[in-house]
């Protein structure tokens, strides 16, 4: 396992050390370690060095040029990444969309060599000192993904030399430089991103860099790793990032988010995310140096064509879910208190809410040019997997199901039957079925529980000859089991679920006779029941936690036993539907 | 005219019942033993011995067990030739081995079992016999007899008519007919007692086997040849020999000469004939009771006069109270089955299809006179 200790290292390298550069390191709510001093007093440093440059600050950037790269190739000993080149396309479609880059100028290189990426580096060079000598002002932004070494980002089995890649950003005259480095490294659970140590890697060189204005936004500490999210198919760093620009980092609400609020976003974001990760958490570093910069807006999500409000008052685990592609647009956590809007693409999603241990699904239409704003009303329960929990139970708290199932069927013929047809009972019709069964889910697949079921026999009858009046037979067999289900859930239907039972226990049969006089006789006897079966259940979307299914049921139940010694076995085959709830 | 227009229908009505009595193909009447009034099977004729109802396969199923050492049970259907000559039947019984228990089958009825057959020791399972009635007949006695000791316990016996005559079924002949046979088309030679009769009138079929020629003299030298009773109920009246004028007002008769008024209408010993009441009264059917499931056929009733105007003075043949004027008719109750023979209860009356019995009905009285 490798840290990213040196992820750090390589911050610091492309950084500068200048007093006013700040650290960023752990933004809690009420101080930021800033170079080991307090935060308070790091922002108003801030925010009185902000309003000095601000007076003082050149005219807005004309220009703005993208270099994005993506790798997953990974290098000797390392594992190839999954998202990293995604994560590369994506960063380059925000950029386009809400960062005010015109395509041309956006350069997405995935699975690139050092040259290619040195290109790049000097395409944007030349056109950057072009601007310049015209008198406009540039903006460049750099964003990697990918395995890196301490000394060097790895590009499949070639290596960037960081001092190289430095050396040709810094060499570039633009007014701001902004770095965003998501490294990584294999691991062995989770694509750990990273930087392997070295002891002589130093490339912290002030000088080289005091004389630009850049930022440097990397994904971990030093002393951590990144990680990659099966769910959120990108890194965490990465996605929550991208979610910040959309407008879920802009805290101050006007329209735009700056590096320091897509930073703190992230900050925050990836480190709720990597919390409960066997890797560990993850923590956002950012080392800036913008003096006489301002404030540095990377997005503005007011441009969108579309945005996706949540309401103020809407609390959890938000995930949102672009419906025709199924994938994870963004997942953030949301107080209550302020809304968020969240720039995307018109469309219909579904808004997953998760807060206690109840989730929820809203779904969202958003129209072009307009904002969409969840409604809480039209949100309603789903069954919810607890990743936390080895086995994903279903962990929305509602782990007890009452199921009433009506059934109809038939019992095999036996001697018991065919006693009755010697006496002259008629051939049955079809025999009825009622159970009502309580299921405790232990677990994502399995459930315990008991069931008390009652079928009801065909109706036999023998005619007296000569008589209008029929004698009548049948019985009920009242059954107490303890039952076993197991159950799976289809990825692309989460609602329906198949499902095979068993069930034992013991029952008791209870005849009716109904003689000629119309006189009625009961006899009852006790025995072992045995019931399997299997079948389809689906939770209705619009009656929440309620569902219905079809299945079918084998029943063996040896209790009923007449006067002349003939046991029924009660085999019976049955169709059935089930009606459930879930609590 | 009238008088043999009246005996047509009479003895057209009792053609109509002697032609098959059969629940769907099924001959004896409970044949589960389902029926109990009080410790007496219903349907069921106990000839000897005892019989008691105990559970068979449930406690609310019974069957009869055949008690001591001698026990007979017996019951006589309306099956005839005319409904199959193919008989089968199914027996469910638990008989103990050894005990000697047989089923017997009396074609006719008349005390002969042309067909007998041992019911081995089972416990509760079938056994079933088949066989075939050479012959006319109607009627045929099942009779189920235990002799001896044992244990033997009955809980089916289900016959029913068979489709096609089975290869390998025991033949048995119906024999000829006994008295009060129905003889067409074969005449007397359908007849034990060779006379083959058929009363006065052109109706048709003819009828009954019987002992006398209608019309011919008797041995004795008053006597006629009138109408003697069914013996059974799947039997019919027969001509015999009986005292002239003997029948009293309402009782069943072929002929004028066996009534005590002269009248024999519609099968009914009356008291008047068409104008024989006098001027300006009426001679009229005395009770008017309709044949339930028909269409305004009546009961057979005598003919009075004036009947039902309170007019008759004392002395005078009634067959109600408010026939007379005193409005008191005495006699004995008067039931008979549809057909118009005499019965006490409804078995004494042919059956139908479904193996019911017509209804008895109490119609009037008689040999009622006015007080």
């Amino acid at each position: 396992m490798t840290t990213a200790r040196d992820v750090a290292a390589m911050i610091r390298a492309l950084s500068t050390g200048d007093p006013l550069f700040s650290r960023h390191t752990v933004p809690k709510p009420a101080t930021l370690r800033v170079e080991g001093a307090s935060m308070r007093g790091s922002r108003r440093a801030i925010a009185l060095a902000t309003l000095l440059v601000a007076l003082a600050a050149p005219a807005a950037a004309d220009t703005s040029y993208a270099i994005v790269v993506g790798s997953n190739a990974g290098g000797a000993g390392q594992t190839d990444l999954r998202f990293a080149e995604d994560d590369a396309r994506r960063v380059g479609d925000l950029l386009t969309e809400l960062g005010g880059y015109a395509t041309k100028d956006v350069t997405t290189i995935v699975a690139p060599d050092p040259d290619k990426v040195l290109a790049a580096i000097a395409t944007v060079t030349e056109r950057a000192t072009a601007d310049v000598a015209a008198g406009h002002a540039t903006t460049v932004f750099f964003y990697y993904s990918g395995h890196a070494k301490a000394a060097a980002l790895n590009l499949g089995d070639q290596e960037l030399a960081l001092a190289v890649l430095r050396e040709r950003l810094l060499g570039i005259p633009s007014t701001l430089t902004v770095v965003v480095l998501d490294a990584c490294q294999s691991g062995a659970f989770s694509r750990v991103k990273g930087a392997e140590p070295a002891a002589d890697f130093s490339f912290n060189s002030k000088s080289r860099l005091d004389a630009s204005g850049v930022a440097v936004l990397a994904s971990s500490t030093a002393s951590e790793l990144s990680q990659e999210s099966d769910i959120l198919e990108s890194s965490y760093f990465t996605h929550h990032l991208l979610v910040g620009l959309r407008g879920a980092a802009d805290q101050s609400e006007d329209g735009r988010v700056t590096i320091d609020e897509a930073y703190r976003y992230a900050y925050h974001q990836t480190l709720l995310a990597t919390a409960a990760t066997a890797v560990g958490s993850q923590h956002v570093s950012l080392e800036v140096d913008l003096k006489g910069h301002g404030e540095v807006p990377l997005s503005y999500p007011e441009k969108a064509t579309a945005q996706l409000e949540l309401p103020a008052k809407l609390a959890g685990d938000v995930l949102i879910e672009r419906k025709a592609a199924q994938a994870v647009l963004a997942e953030l956590h949301k107080v209550a208190g302020k809304p968020v809007r969240v720039a995307v693409a018109p469309g219909e999603y579904d808004v997953l809410v998760r807060h206690d241990k109840v989730m929820e699904r809203c779904p969202v239409a958003v129209r072009a040019g307009a904002t969409a704003t969840v409604d809480l009303a039209q949100c309603d329960d789903v069954p919810q997997v607890d990743a936390g929990a080895k086995g994903g139970i279903l962990a929305d708290g509602r782990r007890m199901t009452l199921v009433l199932t009506l059934s109809a069927g038939g019992e095999m013929k036996d001697e018991y039957s065919d006693r009755l047809a010697d006496f002259g009972y008629g051939e049955p019709t079809l025999a009825g079925r009622l159970a009502l069964t309580g299921l405790y889910r232990l677990s994502e697949h399995v459930q315990l529980g008991g069931a008390l079921a009652m079928t009801a026999s065909p109706s036999y009858h023998r005619s007296i000859t000569g008589e209008a009046e029929d004698i009548d037979f049948s019985w009920t067999t009242t059954t107490l089991l303890a039952m076993a289900r197991t159950d799976v859930r289809p990825a692309m239907a989460p609602r329906l679920s198949f499902y095979a039972q068993i069930g034992a226990g013991a029952g008791m049969a209870r005849t009716t006779l109904v003689d000629a006089m119309q006189e009625k006789f009961h006899e009852t006897s006790f025995g072992p029941a045995l019931v399997a079966g299997g079948g389809l259940y689906w939770e209705w979307r619009w009656l929440r936690r309620a569902g219905m299914g079809l299945g079918y049921t084998f029943q063996f139940a040896p209790i009923l036993e007449n006067l002349t010694g003939d046991r029924h076995l009660g085999v019976g085959h049955f169709v059935e539907l089930n009606l459930g709830y879930r609590f | 005219m009238k008088r043999i227009t009246a005996t047509t229908l009479f003895l057209a009505a009792i053609a109509a019942t002697q032609l098959g009595a059969t629940d769907c193909g099924h001959i004896i009447h409970d044949d589960g033993f389902d029926l109990w009034c009080g410790d007496r099977l219903c349907a069921w004729k106990l000839e000897r011995g005892d019989i008691r109802s105990v559970p068979t396969w449930h406690e609310g199923d019974d069957g009869v067990e055949l008690l001591g050492e001698d026990t007979a049970i017996w019951q006589l259907t309306g099956v005839t030739n005319n409904d199959s000559p193919c008989i089968e039947f199914e027996l469910l019984a638990d008989v103990a081995a050894g005990t000697d228990v047989v089923f017997q089958a009396d074609v006719w009825g008349d005390g002969t079992f042309e067909y007998e057959q041992p019911v081995p020791g089972v416990r509760w399972e079938p056994v079933k016999y088949i066989f075939v009635v050479d012959g006319l007949y109607q009627g045929i006695r099942f009779r189920i007899a235990k002799r001896g000791a044992g244990h033997a316990v009955i809980a089916q016996l289900d016959a029913r008519t068979c489709e096609i005559d089975p290869s390998g079924a025991m033949h048995v002949a119906a024999g000829p007919g006994p008295l009060g046979a129905m003889c067409y088309p074969d005449g007397d030679a359908a007849c034990a007692s060779a006379m083959c009769e058929r009363f006065p009138g052109d109706f048709s079929p003819p009828m009954a086997c019987g002992t006398c020629e209608i019309g011919a003299a008797c041995p004795n030298g008053g006597d006629v040849c009138g109408l003697a009773p069914a013996p059974a109920h799947t039997l019919l009246p027969y001509a015999t020999c009986l005292p002239a004028a003997s029948k009293a007002i309402g009782e069943q008769c072929g002929v004028n000469d066996e009534c005590a008024d002269g009248w024999c209408m519609f099968g009914v010993c009356s008291a008047c004939f068409d104008q024989s009441c006098g001027a300006g009264v009426a001679c009229d059917v005395a009770n008017r009771v309709e044949i339930e499931g028909t269409l305004g056929q009546l009961y057979p009733a005598p003919f009075v006069c004036a009947p039902g105007a309170q007019a008759g003075a004392a002395g005078t043949p009634c067959s109600s109270a408010n026939d007379c004027a005193s409005g008191q008719c005495t006699g004995a109750p008067r039931n008979v089955c549809p057909d118009g023979r005499a019965c006490v209860t409804d078995e004494d009356c042919p059956q139908t299809s479904g193996l019911d019995h017509e209804a008895c009905k109490l119609v009037g009285l008689v040999g009622g006179t006015c007080q």
